[in-house]
Formats: structure tokens, C-alpha cells, sequence
């Protein structure tokens, strides 16, 4: 490498006036003001090229008459491949009544039936779940307002499979990874994360079209032959739903940092909405060893 | 929120560290929008909730570590983790104002092209001048495998840049 040029070019890598101007006023005024979130990132996302979209039809939950809230709204799946005509996959999510006692901080859980038993909704959990002490992150979405929004759970290393030697470090903090160290097993060359995501029906009017919890299926770009491949609905017998899967190159989570996987491995995702919770999965196992997993959910 | 150092410490501290840190966020993240929100929570930390350093050292090696914790969970949802694609954050965002030439940006996209660990590996190594045990500390793993990235990298790029 030519290392005057990596120098030289780093160099050059400072702050704009304006972002410098922009972090200073909110460190100041940091507590008599709330933390402005930036949103344009979601714009430059919106606007690159789609391939694969998911489009929320229905995303405010109406106020019907007799004070009886509709709380559903679609995620529409519109898969173009190259060269052939697109298909439309639909799946119905729910605004959820989250119970007052759910935390409205974030926070480190130990198991998705703590969080279950807490926030008052059942959530899904595998009979092959890896679950110690803090290794679930907990993060709430909460209005100026103070209104919950939803909340999402977010465990990197949710299963191990046939993973060996695996070690595992968490810690109480959020802001805190946790890192894990592990062989490749037959099956299993990763841990399968999880991701879930609940939007919760005291949204406050919320446009989750303009929102963090956005993130969690209403736009997503894939583009089949630049590293996305072999998208297929596949059912989840035990649930008696589809879940939509697809071939991934990445190098997956930092808490990854295995010394045996290799940097850019191919991954398999798999993601549904059951009784109107969305869940995410992802790790570097076939197609078939995933839907075994998703067979264990329960 | 109170905080211990008056508002000229604070921008005296913002202007001696923003950039060391403007470079290792981005380095992680790959674009100006996370980076300056990941920024903001650094400096937030900094004013509100840091302890009282003996040195600036070791206070520029606590800023180091909450940036590379910030930046490791700032990516924190599937989505997110998935929609970084350099070509767009180059174009779109614009990386321009560096006023970087030709070489150093062809440079620049064999950096950012490699994955996260060693970019921020090799900077830390290279430009900052942490040994490996130092980069393991502050990157809480292990020293054999800082090495290990900082070799990976380093083969990656000399081959990336040869080709």
C-alpha cells in the first residue's frame, strides 16, 4: 500500500464547519433540549436503486367509529428479478397494546420470555435459543411525548447450533458489545441472530414512514447479482406462516469477531410477521438449516 | 445537566480530538449523517459523563474507545447493517469536500471497500501509531486477533492496490 497517500489522505478527512457548528449547539444545549435525530440518511437510502421493495400500505392506525382502534397495516413485498416479472408478497402486521409496564429505556434483557412476560405479548422463542445473561439489547422507541412507539430486540448470537467452543462476553450497558469467539460447526458457520420489531398501538400518531422503527420493513433495497441471491418464500409449518429467505454476502455483525470466520461469508436471512410482530433472522447456514430453526420456534 | 468543565474546556477539547475521532467514526461507518450523530454522543459523553482524566492520554484513549463502542452498536439493526454501499455514500453523500486527488481517493475506496475490523485496525496502527496490545485493549479483543486483521488487511489491500 502506498502508505505517504493513506496518510496524506487521511489528512484531508476533517469535520465541516457546519458539522461542527451543528454537534457543538446540541452538546451545549444537551438536557434543556431534546437531541434532534438525523434523518437525512434516510433519504439518500429511500432514493437509491430498488429492486426488491417492501412498501407499508397502511401505516397510521385509524380511529374507526365506537372508539374502536384498527391497529393493522401490510408489508408489501415486491420482488423484481432481473429478467422476470416481479411477484407481490403481502404480510399483515399489528399496531400491539404494549403493557404500561414495559421499560422505557433502553436496556440489556437475558431472555426473550423475561422480555415477553414484561412487555405482556408473547414472543416467539427457539427450543435452540443461546441465551445467557444480558445478551438481549432492548431498545424503545419512545415519543417526545412519551409515548411508546415500539420497541425492537436486537441478539446477535440468539442461536449457536452446532457452533464450537463458543465464548461469549456481554455486558449490562447498552452501548456496551458483546463479542464472541467460536469454531465453524457442520451446519452452523455463524450464530443465527435475531432481530424483532413490535409497533405498538400508542403510537402517537407516529409516521413510521419517518421513523427508526422504519428500518424494520417498510423499504429495503436488494439488488439480486450484487451479492443478494436465491430469494424464496418458504413456510414455517409449525407457525403456519411464509417467511421470505434470501442469500447474502457479509461479513455480518462486529460482535462476530470469530478467529475462524472467514470476512465475507454468505448468509442466509430469513424475515415474517407472526400475529403481527415482525422477526428477522440471519446467519451463515444454508437455506434448509434456517427453515430447520425457524421449525423450532415456538 | 452539570458538568464539570466550562464551555471554553469543552470547545478546546472538541477542536483537539473532533478530527482523530471524525476519522475513526467514519472510518467504522462509512458516512457523514452516522458519523455526526455518533459524534454528538462522544461529546455528549465527554462534557456530561466523564470521569476526571490525569492525563491526555489517557483521555484521548477513552475517547477512542466510546467512539468504536458507539460506532459498533450505532449499526445495530439488520437493515441498517445492510444498506451501507460505498458506491452510494461516495456519490451520494459526497466525499468532495476532502479535496482529495485522484490517488488518495482510489486509496480511499481499497480502505473503505475492506471490512470494518481491519479498517479500523489499520488505521489505529498506521496513523495513530497504537501497538497491537494497545488496539486490543481499545477494541476489546484479543491481541492475536488485532494482529491477525492488521495482516489480513494489509495482504487485501496490497493486492487490491497491485491489481
Amino acid at each position: 500500500m502506498k502508505f505517504g497517500t493513506y496518510k496524506s489522505m487521511y489528512e484531508k478527512m476533517k469535520t465541516s464547519e457546519e458539522m461542527d457548528k451543528r454537534i457543538q449547539e446540541n452538546v451545549m444545549n444537551y438536557g434543556s433540549q431534546k437531541r434532534k435525530m438525523n434523518y437525512v440518511r434516510l433519504a439518500y437510502r429511500m432514493a437509491a436503486v430498488i429492486v426488491v421493495t417492501m412498501v407499508m400500505l397502511q401505516v397510521q392506525p385509524i380511529r374507526a367509529a365506537v372508539d374502536k382502534v384498527i391497529t393493522h397495516f401490510t408489508n408489501q413485498f415486491e420482488i423484481l428479478w432481473q429478467g422476470k416479472e416481479s411477484t407481490v408478497i403481502e404480510m399483515e402486521g399489528d399496531y400491539l397494546e404494549i403493557s404500561p409496564k414495559a421499560k422505557k429505556k433502553e436496556c440489556k434483557m437475558d431472555s426473550v420470555s423475561q422480555i415477553s412476560k414484561q412487555i405482556g405479548i408473547h414472543l416467539l422463542q427457539s427450543t435452540e435459543a443461546y441465551e445467557t445473561r444480558n445478551c438481549i439489547s432492548y431498545y424503545p422507541y419512545v415519543s417526545e411525548s412519551g409515548a411508546l412507539n415500539g420497541i425492537m430486540l436486537i441478539d446477535h448470537c440468539y442461536a449457536m447450533g452446532d457452533l464450537k467452543n463458543a465464548k461469549m462476553k456481554t455486558y449490562s450497558s447498552v452501548s456496551e458489545s458483546s463479542s464472541i469467539t467460536y469454531e465453524k460447526g457442520e451446519k452452523y458457520s455463524s450464530p443465527i441472530s435475531m432481530q424483532i420489531t413490535i409497533r405498538s398501538n400508542q403510537s402517537d400518531g407516529v409516521d413510521y414512514n419517518n421513523h427508526e422503527l422504519e428500518y424494520a420493513g417498510t423499504n429495503w433495497n436488494l439488488t439480486e447479482g450484487d451479492g443478494i441471491s436465491d430469494i424464496n418464500l418458504r413456510e414455517i409449518t409449525g407457525l403456519g406462516v411464509n417467511a421470505v429467505l434470501f442469500t447474502v454476502e457479509s461479513s455480518g455483525p462486529i460482535v462476530w469477531y470469530a478467529e475462524g470466520i472467514e470476512e465475507n461469508e454468505t448468509f442466509t436471512t430469513a424475515m415474517f410477521i407472526y400475529k403481527g410482530i415482525e422477526y428477522i433472522y440471519n446467519g451463515a447456514v444454508s437455506q434448509d438449516t434456517m427453515v430447520e430453526f425457524l421449525n423450532t420456534l415456538e | 445537566m452539570e458538568s464539570y468543565l466550562s464551555a471554553q474546556d469543552f470547545l478546546e477539547i472538541y477542536r483537539k480530538y473532533k478530527n482523530l475521532l471524525y476519522r475513526i467514526a467514519f472510518t467504522y461507518v462509512k458516512n457523514n449523517e452516522d458519523v455526526e450523530d455518533i459524534l454528538q454522543e462522544v461529546f455528549i459523553r465527554r462534557l456530561y459523563k466523564a470521569p476526571i482524566f490525569e492525563d491526555g492520554e489517557y483521555e484521548k484513549r477513552w475517547l477512542i474507545k466510546v467512539t468504536v463502542n458507539l460506532c459498533k452498536n450505532h449499526v445495530k439493526s439488520f437493515w441498517q447493517r445492510n444498506k451501507s454501499n460505498i458506491d452510494d455514500l461516495t456519490e451520494v453523500l459526497g466525499i468532495e469536500y476532502w479535496d482529495l486527488d485522484s490517488e488518495e481517493k482510489s486509496v480511499f475506496s481499497e480502505v473503505m471497500s475492506l471490512p470494518a475490523k481491519q479498517r479500523v485496525v489499520i488505521y489505529l496502527h498506521y496513523y495513530e501509531g497504537y501497538s497491537c496490545k494497545e488496539i486490543a485493549e481499545i477494541m476489546k479483543s484479543g491481541e492475536s486477533a488485532v494482529k491477525m486483521q492488521l495482516k489480513k488487511g494489509r495482504e487485501l489491500l496490497k493486492k487490491n492496490m497491485e491489481d
